[in-house]
């Protein structure tokens, strides 16, 4: 799997990044909004983590960026929003704004995040 | 008569002759020639008797038969006229029946017969002169003796009166003594019993038993015009003391002199009474003191019959007594007002719900109020808290020592707080300068400083709120960050690595930072989101596990009660604040212990209770121990957030939350949530 990490928490973004790389998955990563939104385009990845609170671009503006740029994109990817903010509590509200799901923050085991990917990316094949 | 016949004795002895026969005459006067005796003759008695009138004699000689007038009459009329003068008669022949008429009638000394013989004549003669002069020697005796007689009889006669007079005098006076004696002595007697009077009717009592003495004084009433008594009439009848109130006075009770009752005095009487009244006298009683001489205090009304001439002496009498009356009376009243002042002190002072004690720095708590006063202390920390030494934060003696109020917050052992204002009172009397007083007053402060308390902590955790809402959020991301790159790196390493101990360590401080953060966010999130209906035994339960390596060392007793009622709760929150309880309790009793769970229902609650058998929490930290970031453990193994985040959970459920802690026995808290 293609996987981008956009979070202005450096530790974060590596941290998630090397247990998708030791899981055997490639990954790149972003640390604002806007480099995140570009880096989508760019790199066209299967999964996308998206953290909610960022400088200049949020998460959800993210996406709703992306699909106002490219409304024919026919690629299917899997949009997880990772969030420790009270306002997405529910995988309903992570929907409304385009998203496929959540991930509360902070999460107890970063191996689960891997797994809850690859489940998410194998249902959507 | 006595005049005329006061002649002296050594003038020649006088003789009168009468004689018809000028013969006889002159040998009269022939005889008596050169004899010591003055011979005076005359021939007719008519002339003799007008003679008499002249001169005196001691002798008349006188012939029977004469012309005119018989010897016999003319002697009897000198007889009558002259009784001293000696009375002879001359005679020619001696015939019985002349004699006796003679002797009978004229009383004469001597009879002389005619031729006479001239010695026998001159015998007779100086035997009638002697006769004569005894005669009036006896007479003057007589008449001197009469008069002294009657001077000593009037002598004696006065002296009588005299003696009379002064015994008279003397008893009069005695009397007069006796009876001042004994007027003294029963003002004495009255004024000893006054000095026993201690009451309005004691005084009537006095006064009564004073009048009684007096005969006619039937009844006595007593009318109080002034003090507590106003209006009080008392009066006794066969011995039995009567009482009545009066409320309406009229003013003209305001004479102060005592007198026959006045008409208006008769009208009111026979109205309040109800009984008709003859006579009456009004004796006022004034006060002495300038404030209460103007009028009277009380009005004495006896009822009497006495006559006029008494009454002077009843009324003389009662106003010799009205003086000390007056002073009893004041005395009394005084003595009334000064009872009721005291008792409007300790009335005011007991009205006070506050404690009130008066304190001395010798003896200890002088007076006290019921809110303060204990039966069997002396001092104010005895009775307060039961103490046996003074408080640590009494502001007396700061008060003593500046001898300006202080004030201070006392605690006591009951977990009350009293506000103790300290005024320090001044002496009167300058030589006690070494006793000074204070007056405490106290002001149970409990619920204001729990209240503030409160406010503090909500205060506080209204900081940890904002704190919380605003930082923590940031901190997760890092946090999040940090604990993932530790779990990735520790699979990373090949086995048996020797950074594995210690990536394993930073995840942990992770982990415990997170918990930091949940807790500080629960003071922002609301849990009213996600209510469930949720059984507490099932939470309890579910939360037991979580701590299974912390129980390992303690002995759990569970005793639930199947029937509790549900209530509305998030069961995540609730499994936080059971975990703390749980957690907190293992921690107090390192070495082990036995941790006791019960579950309960109440009317509106289910309740539930977390008992350790530690060493409990010291007083003073038992208030603390929910403000946020106390904490008496160990740097590192205590937030000092666990009960603040607890307390906040409950009550945002609208639950109880309450701490018993006993110092060496253990602690309990107890929860209580309501029913759904």
């Amino acid at each position: 799997m293609k996987i981008l990490i956009v979070d202005d928490e450096v530790i974060v973004a590596k941290a998630l990044s090397r247990a998708f790389v030791a899981s055997g998955h490639e990954v790149s990563m972003a640390h604002t909004g806007d480099t995140g939104l570009a880096e989508w385009y760019r790199y066209a990845p299967d999964v996308v983590f998206l953290d909610v609170v960022m400088p200049e671009l949020t998460g959800p503006q993210v996406i709703q960026e992306y699909r106002t740029k490219n409304p024919k994109n026919s690629k299917k990817q899997i949009i997880i929003l990772m969030t420790a903010h009270s306002s997405v509590k529910h995988r309903e509200s992570a929907l409304e704004v385009g998203a496929d799901d959540f991930i509360r923050k902070p999460f107890d085991n970063v191996f689960d995040i891997v797994k809850k990917a690859e489940m998410l990316f194998k249902e959507l094949k | 008569m006595t005049q005329t016949q006061t002649q002296t004795r050594n003038t020649q002895p006088k003789i009168l002759f009468v004689d018809d026969e000028e013969a006889i005459l002159s040998s009269a006067k022939r005889i008596f020639r050169g004899k010591n005796f003055e011979i005076v003759t005359e021939s007719s008695p008519t002339a003799a008797l007008k003679l008499l009138e002249e001169q005196s004699f001691d002798a008349v000689v006188s012939d029977f038969r004469m012309p005119g007038m018989t010897g016999t009459e003319l002697l009897e009329q000198i007889k009558r006229k002259y009784p001293h003068i000696s009375r002879l008669m001359l005679t020619g022949y001696l015939e019985f029946e002349v004699i006796q008429e003679a002797i009978n009638k004229a009383s004469v000394f001597r009879f002389i017969t005619k031729p006479w013989d001239e010695a026998e004549l001159v015998l007779g003669i100086e035997a009638a002169i002697q006769h004569a002069i005894r005669q009036k020697v006896n007479f003057q005796l007589i008449q001197d003796i009469g008069v002294q007689n009657h001077q000593l009889e009037e002598f004696t006669q006065n002296l009588e009166t005299e003696v009379f007079k002064r015994t008279q005098n003397i008893e009069e006076s005695r009397l007069q003594a006796e009876s001042k004696q004994r007027m003294v002595k029963e003002l004495v007697s009255f004024v000893k019993n006054l000095s026993m009077v201690a009451s309005v009717s004691d005084l009537y009592e006095a006064i009564h038993q004073e009048m009684w003495r007096f005969q006619g004084v039937s009844v006595l009433y007593m009318l109080v015009l002034e003090g507590s008594e106003k209006g009080k009439l008392i009066w006794t009848q066969s011995r039995t003391l009567h009482e009545k109130m009066i409320s309406e006075i009229p003013s003209h009770f305001s004479d102060l002199s005592v007198r026959t009752a006045s008409e208006k005095d008769r009208i009111w009487w026979q109205t309040h009474i109800k009984k008709d009244v003859m006579q009456l006298v009004a004796i006022p009683i004034r006060g002495r003191e300038a404030a209460t001489a103007s009028k009277p205090l009380a009005l004495i009304f006896a009822e009497h019959n006495l006559k006029k001439e008494k009454l002077g002496d009843f009324l003389d009498r009662i106003t010799e007594r009205m003086q000390v009356v007056s002073i009893v009376l004041d005395k009394i009243l005084l003595k009334e007002q000064l009872v009721t002042a005291t008792h409007q002190w300790e009335a005011t002072f007991s009205a006070f719900n506050d404690p009130i004690a008066v304190v001395n720095n010798q003896e200890g708590v002088i007076r006290a109020n019921k809110s303060f006063y204990k039966e069997g202390k002396t001092q104010c920390y005895e009775m307060l808290d039961g103490r046996t030494e003074i408080c640590a934060d009494c502001p007396m003696p700061t008060a003593l020592l500046s001898m300006e109020p202080a004030n201070n917050i006392v605690r006591t052992s009951q977990q009350k707080s009293f506000r103790v204002n300290s005024y320090p009172v001044k002496n009167y009397r300058e030589e006690q300068d070494k006793i000074v007083r204070v007056v405490n007053h106290y002001t149970d402060v409990s619920r204001e400083r729990e209240l503030y308390m409160k406010l503090v902590q909500s205060e506080k955790l209204a900081a940890v709120g904002l704190l919380a809402g605003n930082i923590a959020h940031e901190l997760n991301n890092p946090l999040s960050g940090l604990r993932a790159m530790a779990q990735v790196l520790k699979k990373e390493l090949p086995d048996h690595n020797s950074h594995y101990q210690d990536l394993d360590e930073i995840e942990k401080a992770a982990v415990r930072c997170q918990a930091i953060i949940k807790n500080l966010l629960s003071f922002s999130e609301s849990p009213q989101d996600n209510l469930e209906k949720l059984d507490l035994n099932e939470i309890i339960n579910s939360t037991i596990p979580l701590l299974k390596t912390a129980l390992r060392h303690q002995r759990l007793q569970t005793y639930f009660d199947e029937n509790t009622s549900p209530i509305n709760a998030e069961a995540s929150q609730l499994q936080q604040v059971f975990f703390n309880l749980l957690n907190n309790a293992c921690q107090a009793m390192p070495q082990g212990g036995t941790i006791t769970i019960k579950t309960w229902n109440e009317s509106e609650f289910s309740c539930a209770s977390f008992s350790d058998n530690g060493p409990g929490i010291p007083i003073d930290n038992q208030e603390r121990v929910f403000e946020p970031f106390f904490t008496t453990k160990e740097e590192g193994v205590g937030t000092g957030l666990g009960l603040s985040v607890s307390k906040n959970i409950i009550e945002k459920h609208g639950g109880k939350f309450i701490l018993e802690s006993e110092p060496g026995l253990g602690t309990t808290f107890i929860v209580k949530f309501p029913h759904t």
